[in-house]
C-alpha cells in the first residue's frame, strides 16, 4: 500500500534527545518542547531515516552544521542529514508553538529585498564552502 | 429482479444513478466505498490559520499518524493527498493489481472514488473539444444544466473564458480570488486585448463549488482547508449525491464490494461481487448493468469477463506539467485580508491556433496550506535560510498547472494479463516524438507570456505519463461497430445489456478536465437507460 511514503523498517541508527535539540536550536534558534522532540525521534524511527558522514559530524561540532547542510543542499539532497532537517523542520511547523517561524505573510518590498540578500548570500556562502567538504567526505556512515 | 446494477460511487456513478433512481427503477449500486476512519473526526471546524495558530493536535493530521505526510522522497503524483486523504489509495494494491510501468495509473476504492479528493475544476466541452465524437455539445446540454444544478458550479459568466466555457446559466456567483489572483486578473485587464490576441484567455476558475448554499450544502467559507478535509462541504463530492441516492426506496448501496465479472443470459446480466474483506462471492441478477469503475477500472473488468488475456485497449491521459512561479506583480500589495483557498485562483486557456484542436488549460493555485516545509526541500539551499526565504516568499509563490489534450496512439495502451494465474492490468504508455515537440512548444510560448501576468516561473516540472489523474478512452464511443467500443447510448457493442458511463466512453481528452462532462455524460446515459427501461 502507498500510505507510507518512505521506507519500510524503522531505523535503527540511534536518535538521541540531544540530536533533537542540536537540529532545532540550528534551524530556529531555540529550543523545542520535550514532547516535540520525542514527536521528531519518533519520526525519524518510523521514516526509517539512516546516518552519514554529514550528520555525525554535524551533530558531534554543531558549529559545521550550516556548511554541512549547505553542501549536502547543493550536492546531495537527500543525505540524512538533509532529511533529519527536514523532519525537523515539519515537526515544528506543525505546532502551535512555532507557527510565526512558518506561516507566510506579506511584507513591504524594502523588507523582502533585505531578507533575500541577506539570507540568500548567507545561504550561497554555506553551500559553496560546504559543498566541497560534503563531496570529500562521502556519504557512509 | 433489479433494474440496474451500477458498479462504481464516483462522481460517474452517482450522476448515472439519479434519473434511473428518479424514474423509479430498482437500482442497487455495488463499491468498495473505503472510507476515512482516522482522521476525517479530529480537524476541527476552523480556518487554516487559525487551526495553525491554536489547535495543539495539528500534527496529527498535517504530518499524519505515521508521519506520511513527510515526503522524503522526489514529487509524486498525488502529492497534494495529504494525510487525510490517502485513504484514497487504500486496498488498491492488493484488488486491482496493476503494473503501469512509468505510467502513473491512479485508481481509487474510496467512496466516491478519485472526487472524493479532486480539485474541481469543471470547464465543460464545446463541439470544437468533442470534434470526432458520436456526440457533441448539444446532445450534453441538458445534462451539464441537470448536474451544474445538482453539484452546483460558480465562475464568472461573462469574463474572458466564456469563449471557451460556454455555461448554459447555471453558474453561481464566482469564488472570490486571493491576492495572488488579484494581482494577476489586475495585470491581465490592463492588457488584455493583447493577450487575447496572442491566445490567452484568463478568467474565474468554474468550479464545483457552492458558493451559495446548494441543497443541504452550505455556501463556501473560504476555510483553505481544502486539501484536509471536508467540514465545509461546499467543495463537491460525490458522497453528497449517494447520500441524497440513499434517501429513495428503490435504491440500494452495496458497500465493501467488488464487481469481477458478468455474463449475459438471455433478458438479464448476471454480476460476480466480492466482498474486499475476503470470503464468498455473490451473484447478482439485473436487466441491465451499468459500469462506471472509472476508465481504467470499468476496463478490467470488460476484459476480465470477456475473457480476453492480452488484449489490448486504447487508453488517453491528459499530459501534465507543473511550473512554480514567483508573482513578482504581487510584491508589496497589502494584505487587505483577502479571502484564501487552496483550489484554483485563476483558469487560462491558451489557444493560440483557434483553426487547429490544439489548446491548453491552465491553472494557478496559491501556494500555502501545504506547509513551509515542503518548499524547504525543493530548495538546494541550507534549511536555516530555506526557511526564511520560503517563509518571506511563500507568499507570493504560485504554481501553474498545464493539461494538454490527448489523443489514442499505437503505444498508449492497456491489457490483462495472467500473473501466476491472478489478473494484474498492464499499462504501456508512451507518446510520439511530435506530441513531445508540440507539447513543448506550446509550453514555451505559454511561459514567454506569464511575465505579462506579473509571472516568473521558476521551473518546468513534468511529473511524468498518467500523472493528470484523468483517464480515459478504453472503449471508445464509436460510430463504426468494432469490438471493445460502445454506442453513442454508452452500451458496449457484443453486448445487449452492459453500459458503459464513465471516462472510457470519451473517444480522447481536450485539455480540458474531463469530469464535468463525465458527470453529463452519465446523466445521459442514464436517463436513455430510464427511458428505455420505463417502457
Ligand atoms: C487530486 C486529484 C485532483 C483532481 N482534480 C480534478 C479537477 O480539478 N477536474 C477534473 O475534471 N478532474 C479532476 N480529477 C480527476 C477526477 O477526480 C476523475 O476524473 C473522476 O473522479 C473520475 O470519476 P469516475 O467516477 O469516472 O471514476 P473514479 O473516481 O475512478 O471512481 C471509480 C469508482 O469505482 C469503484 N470501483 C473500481 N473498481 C470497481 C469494481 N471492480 N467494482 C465496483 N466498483 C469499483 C471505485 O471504488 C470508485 O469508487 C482529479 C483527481 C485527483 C485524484
Amino acid at each position: 500500500m502507498g500510505i507510507r511514503s518512505n521506507g519500510s523498517a524503522p531505523t535503527k541508527v540511534p536518535v538521541d534527545d540531544r540530536e533533537a535539540r542540536i537540529l532545532a536550536s540550528y534551524l530556529v534558534n531555540r529550543l523545542p518542547r520535550p514532547e516535540h522532540r520525542l514527536r521528531y525521534r519518533e519520526a525519524v524511527r518510523r521514516l526509517a531515516i539512516g546516518g552519514s558522514r554529514a550528520l555525525r559530524l554535524g551533530l558531534r561540532f554543531p558549529v559545521l552544521l550550516g556548511l554541512l547542510d549547505g553542501g549536502c543542499g547543493l550536492v546531495r539532497p537527500d543525505d540524512p542529514l538533509r532529511q533529519r532537517l527536514l523532519v525537523m523542520a515539519a515537526v515544528l511547523e506543525a505546532t502551535t508553538d512555532h507557527v510565526e517561524e512558518f506561516l507566510p505573510a506579506p511584507r513591504p518590498i524594502p523588507v523582502l529585498v533585505a531578507v533575500c540578500l541577506y539570507h540568500g548570500v548567507k545561504a550561497a556562502i554555506k553551500g559553496v564552502v560546504g559543498a566541497p567538504f560534503v563531496l570529500l567526505m562521502g556519504r557512509g556512515e | 429482479m433489479i433494474d440496474v446494477i451500477i458498479a462504481g460511487s464516483g462522481a460517474s456513478a452517482v450522476n448515472a444513478a439519479v434519473p434511473l433512481v428518479e424514474a423509479g427503477l430498482h437500482v442497487v449500486m455495488i463499491d468498495a466505498a473505503v472510507e476515512d476512519d482516522v482522521y476525517k473526526d479530529i480537524i476541527p471546524d476552523g480556518d487554516f490559520d487559525t487551526l495553525r495558530k491554536t489547535d495543539e493536535g495539528q500534527n496529527r493530521y498535517f504530518l499524519g499518524d505515521e508521519f506520511e505526510g513527510i515526503p522524503l522522497g522526489p514529487v509524486r503524483v498525488g502529492a497534494q493527498l495529504t494525510p487525510p486523504r490517502q485513504y484514497l489509495l487504500r486496498g488498491v494494491e492488493k484488488h486491482l493489481p496493476t503494473d503501469a510501468g512509468r505510467f502513473q495509473a491512479f485508481q481509487s476504492l474510496a467512496l466516491g472514488g478519485l472526487a472524493a479528493g479532486w480539485g474541481a475544476a469543471v470547464p465543460p466541452f464545446n463541439d470544437r473539444d468533442m470534434e470526432g465524437w458520436p456526440i457533441g455539445r448539444a446532445d450534453l446540454e441538458t445534462h451539464y444544466k441537470r448536474v451544474a444544478d445538482r453539484i452546483g458550479v460558480c465562475g464568472d459568466g461573462g469574463d474572458d473564458l466564456a469563449s471557451h466555457c460556454e455555461d448554459g446559466g447555471w453558474l453561481l456567483p464566482p469564488l472570490s480570488g486571493d491576492h495572488n489572483a488579484t494581482s494577476i486578473f489586475r495585470r491581465y485587464t490592463s492588457r488584455s486585448e493583447e493577450l487575447r490576441s496572442r491566445g490567452l484567455f484568463a478568467g474565474s476558475p468554474r468550479m464545483a463549488i457552492c458558493t451559495r448554499p446548494v441543497g443541504e450544502r452550505e455556501a463556501f467559507r473560504y476555510q483553505d482547508m481544502e486539501f484536509w478535509g471536508d467540514k465545509n462541504p461546499s467543495v463537491y463530492r460525490p458522497r453528497y449525491t449517494l447520500d441524497e441516492l440513499r434517501r429513495h426506496d428503490n435504491f440500494e448501496f452495496m458497500a465493501g464490494h467488488l464487481v469481477r465479472s458478468y455474463t449475459e443470459e438471455e433478458d438479464s446480466v448476471v454480476v460476480e461481487a466480492f466482498p474486499c474483506d475476503g470470503g464468498g462471492g455473490r451473484t447478482l441478477k439485473a436487466a441491465r448493468l451499468v459500469l462506471c469503475a472509472g476508465a481504467i477500472g470499468s476496463a478490467r473488468i470488460v476484459l476480465r469477463s470477456a475473457d480476453a488475456w492480452n488484449t489490448p485497449l486504447p487508453l488517453v491521459s491528459n499530459p501534465y506539467t507543473y511550473v512554480p512561479c514567483l508573482n513578482f506583480g504581487g510584491l508589496g500589495m497589502p494584505d487587505r485580508g483577502y479571502p484564501r483557498h487552496s483550489l484554483t485562483q485563476v483558469m487560462l486557456f491558451f489557444d493560440p491556433d483557434p483553426g487547429k484542436r490544439r489548446l491548453i488549460q491552465g491553472q494557478i493555485y496559491s501556494y500555502r496550506s501545504l506547509l513551509t516545509f515542503k518548499l524547504m526541500k525543493e530548495s538546494p539551499l541550507a534549511m536555516t535560510e530555506s526557511r526564511r526565504l520560503m517563509q518571506a516568499l511563500a507568499w507570493y509563490f504560485v504554481v501553474l498547472g498545464i493539461h494538454h489534450g490527448d489523443h489514442p496512439g499505437r503505444s498508449k495502451r492497456l491489457w490483462l494479463e495472467k500473473v501466476d494465474d491472478d489478473p494484474v492490468l498492464r499499462v504501456k504508455y508512451r507518446r510520439t516524438e511530435g506530441e513531445t515537440a508540440e507539447r513543448r512548444e506550446m509550453e514555451a510560448r505559454l511561459l514567454r507570456l506569464m511575465p505579462k501576468l506579473g509571472l516568473l516561473p521558476l521551473k518546468r516540472i513534468d511529473p511524468g505519463h498518467g500523472s493528470s489523474i484523468h483517464y480515459a478512452g478504453t472503449l471508445p464511443m464509436t460510430t463504426k461497430s468494432r469490438r471493445y467500443t460502445t454506442t453513442r447510448s454508452g452500451r458496449l457493442r457484443g453486448t445487449r445489456s452492459v453500459y458503459i458511463a464513465d471516462g472510457s466512453v470519451l473517444p480522447d481528452l481536450p485539455a480540458k478536465g474531463l469530469t464535468f462532462t463525465l458527470m453529463a455524460n452519465a446523466d445521459r446515459i442514464g436517463s436513455h437507460l430510464a427511458r428505455s427501461l420505463s417502457r
